[in-house]
């Protein structure tokens, strides 16, 4: 019978490890859920929900939340074998109210890629769209842009 | 075949740390450090599942630490993976590129020096490769913190995030321990694993 309990004494620290484990993926999935609940309300201790500023010259034209980005008029377009959804670039800006400018700066979070862009505005007529995210976030696409150029979860885009 | 480190006699011996490390390892060290580089941009695909780009270097680590079994080799080609990947411009969290792979090296050293039985073990394999790429996770979102990434738009996904970098962690660490398994059929990587 030794070796069998001497099997199980090797076998407890794996499987504590492995618990360990499920208790931070337990602990991730509450996090996402207090994070998506901010929406719901603005009170207690959860995080702002996520939004969209558009700034010229730092001062905040408009912020957009998701529902606020979901109200524009959408196009849908085909890129990367994937359809993505969601307002153009220039129909977000028109609705911020900017009519004249010479080019945009576009910041993201930079946690998944450079979390910047520039485009003049000529680019951003050329099909610059916004994409609805599974994560709950926008990013900005464009056929012609090469998908590492993409800016995901876009959180500003300034206009000059 | 070498036994179990854990239930050797001879602890002193079978245990070297990593300023025992030959030329011959921190070739190998290194070079698997450069793989790492090379499977995370061949299998950065677009399929929109977070942590998926981990099987590939999840496994080098396994196999790695499996190979050069000294202690300290895990930190090590986490920091070695680290530099390379933030001075050869890979990844995305600017100054704190490195922190995500070091710490996915002192993870997989810990739980390697921690748990019994050798990397072979694909139960053992399989949870220091989740916990490993769990580790990477959790430094990518410390490093958001400090770069003052929103909250909320890193608590977003995380929940689904953790999940797929545990799961794409396990396959890494199972394909790690059976790649071990094939590689110590070597002569030259056994006496290798064996510090010979």
């Amino acid at each position: 019978m030794a070796p069998v309990r001497s099997r199980t004494g090797r076998l407890r620290p794996v499987l504590i490890a492995a618990a360990a484990i499920a208790v931070v993926v337990v602990a991730a999935w509450a996090l996402q859920a207090m994070a998506s609940g901010g929406g719901e309300s603005s009170q207690g201790d959860s995080p702002p929900p996520y939004s969209v500023s558009v700034k010229r010259g730092g001062e905040v034209l408009k912020t957009y939340d998701l529902a606020a980005l979901d109200s524009l008029p959408k196009v849908t377009t085909e890129m990367s074998d994937k359809e993505q959804t969601g307002p153009t670039l220039a129909a977000l800006l028109a609705d911020a109210g900017v009519s004249s400018y010479e080019k945009i700066d576009v910041r993201g979070a930079a946690v998944r890629d450079e979390g910047r862009l520039s485009l003049t505005r000529a680019a951003v007529e050329r099909r610059v769209q916004l994409d609805f995210s599974d994560r709950g976030t926008v990013k900005v696409c464009a056929p012609w842009l090469e998908r590492e150029e993409w800016v995901r979860d876009v959180l500003t885009i300034s206009v000059e | 075949m070498t036994s179990s480190p854990s239930v050797s006699s001879s602890a002193p011996s079978r245990h070297p740390y990593i300023w025992s490390l030959s030329l011959r390892d921190l070739l190998l060290i290194a070079l698997v450090a450069a793989l790492c580089m090379l499977a995370k941009q061949l299998l950065r695909v677009p399929i929109n599942v977070p942590g998926h780009s981990g099987v590939l270097w999840v496994a080098l680590f396994v196999i790695c630490r499996g190979i050069v079994d000294k202690r300290g080799t895990g930190v090590l080609l986490g920091l070695i993976a680290g530099l390379l990947a933030q001075f050869a411009g890979f990844g995305h969290q600017g100054p704190f590129e490195w922190t995500k792979w070091l710490a996915a090296g002192i993870v997989l050293e810990v739980l390697t020096i921690v748990l019994p039985g050798d990397l072979r073990g694909f139960g053992k394999a399989a949870v220091v490769g989740a916990a490993l790429h769990l580790g990477k996770l959790a430094a990518l979102t410390l490093a958001g913190l400090i770069l003052r990434v929103p909250v909320a738009l890193l608590l977003l996904g995380l929940g689904w995030s953790a999940t797929t970098h545990v799961l794409f962690g396990v396959l890494g660490g199972v394909l790690g321990a059976l790649a071990l398994r094939e590689l110590r059929k070597v002569p030259f990587l056994d006496a290798q694993a064996r510090g010979g």
